[in-house]
């Protein structure tokens, strides 16, 4: 995630484009907690992963560099059942299609920053640490207060640190998460992601949207298996607020 | 697998850097947000093992409920968190 792609970045800040100083406190800030949520996911990870027989070592690898927790566990899952090394990419590929679609908005909001448009390499740089945390609390924050490379740089090290090494804590001290369940920290996620949603549906177009996300990814989910639904509930998102949007302006 | 994640997330974020767009591509972009965060939510709620579960039996059915609410009336997002987390641990317990 490091080179030349911050530096890069700041020099074409603009004073009102979200990239005042004190823009990585604010993102640190609004990420911790999905840092948090991230720290209990990860080192369920580093246990899934370690009872799937792989080291620490090779745990701590994988989350370094795919650093994607669904397509971590699907593929820890797909290893421990004998699958080839290929299913095993072409999984990967298939639980991570919905990154397309965040790439696209993600670089939507960089480029309507009022300076200079981001470098490519930035963007590649930026791209690399992309998540679905980092993503949310970067699509909000950019809608309010106008984009900042330097808030998503910010939002993604503080996950991607927290995901390899509470990943590895796992592997390493399994025992010590055994049952993160009883104290239903599984549901850190979905409430962190609650709340970040529900302030955000406020006009129709995103009501509307948010209603064929639910409908198409719940009928995906329950009728095709894998991660296909994912990807489902975000096209018809983009499908339906775009249409209300058109009509709401007639 | 690190290929095959990095190239999903950059493709389209480098290709369409500053590129000119059709409105309608634009128009669906803006609410990807809403899209994603719905769709990895609403699914895990109403949904256990691949079925319907609207009972009242499904801890993150209240969970969601109230944390719902909590951001629904401005709530911080750790106090949401807090109270969901809790109330699905108080369900599991009873």
């Amino acid at each position: 995630m490091v080179g030349p792609g911050p530096r890069q970045a700041s020099a074409g800040l603009d004073p009102a484009g979200g990239g005042r100083p004190g823009t990585v406190g604010v993102a640190l800030r609004d990420t911790l907690p999905l840092a948090v949520s991230a720290l209990i996911y990860g080192a369920v990870f580093g246990v899934t992963a370690r009872d799937a027989g792989l080291t620490a070592w090779e745990t701590a690898l994988m989350s370094a560099f795919v650093f994607a927790g669904a397509a971590q566990f699907a593929a820890v899952a797909l290893w421990s059942a004998g699958a080839s090394a290929l299913q095993i990419v072409a999984t990967t590929f298939v639980v991570n299609l919905r990154y397309l679609l965040m790439g696209a908005s993600m670089a939507r909001f960089l480029s309507k920053r009022h300076g200079r448009p981001l470098p490519r390499a930035a963007l590649a740089a930026l791209a690399a640490g992309l998540s679905d945390e980092s993503y949310a609390v970067s699509a909000r924050r950019f809608a309010a207060h106008g984009p900042s490379a330097r808030y998503l740089l910010a939002a993604n090290t503080l996950l991607y640190v927290t995901w390899l090494s509470s990943s590895l804590l796992g592997a390493l001290f399994g025992a010590l998460v055994a049952n993160p369940e009883r104290y239903g920290l599984d549901f850190a996620f979905p409430a962190a992601f609650l709340a970040i949603l529900l302030p955000e549906l406020k006009e129709r177009p995103a009501l509307a949207a948010a209603g064929a996300a639910a409908a198409a990814s719940v009928l995906v989910a329950l009728y095709v298996p894998g991660s296909w639904y994912l990807l489902s509930g975000i096209l018809a998102a983009a499908l339906v607020g775009a249409g209300v949007e058109r009509n709401a302006r007639r | 697998m690190a290929v095959a994640t990095y190239v999903t997330r950059a493709a389209f974020m480098v290709a369409l850097g500053d590129a000119a767009l059709p409105a309608w591509v634009e128009r669906g972009l803006r609410y990807v947000p809403v899209g994603v965060l719905t769709s990895l939510v609403v699914p895990q709620v109403v949904l256990a093992h691949g079925a319907w579960a609207l009972r009242c039996d499904n801890p993150f059915l209240w969970g969601a409920v109230v944390s719902g609410l909590l951001a629904r009336r401005g709530a911080s997002p750790l106090l949401t968190i807090l109270a969901g987390v809790l109330v699905v641990a108080l369900v599991r317990a009873f």
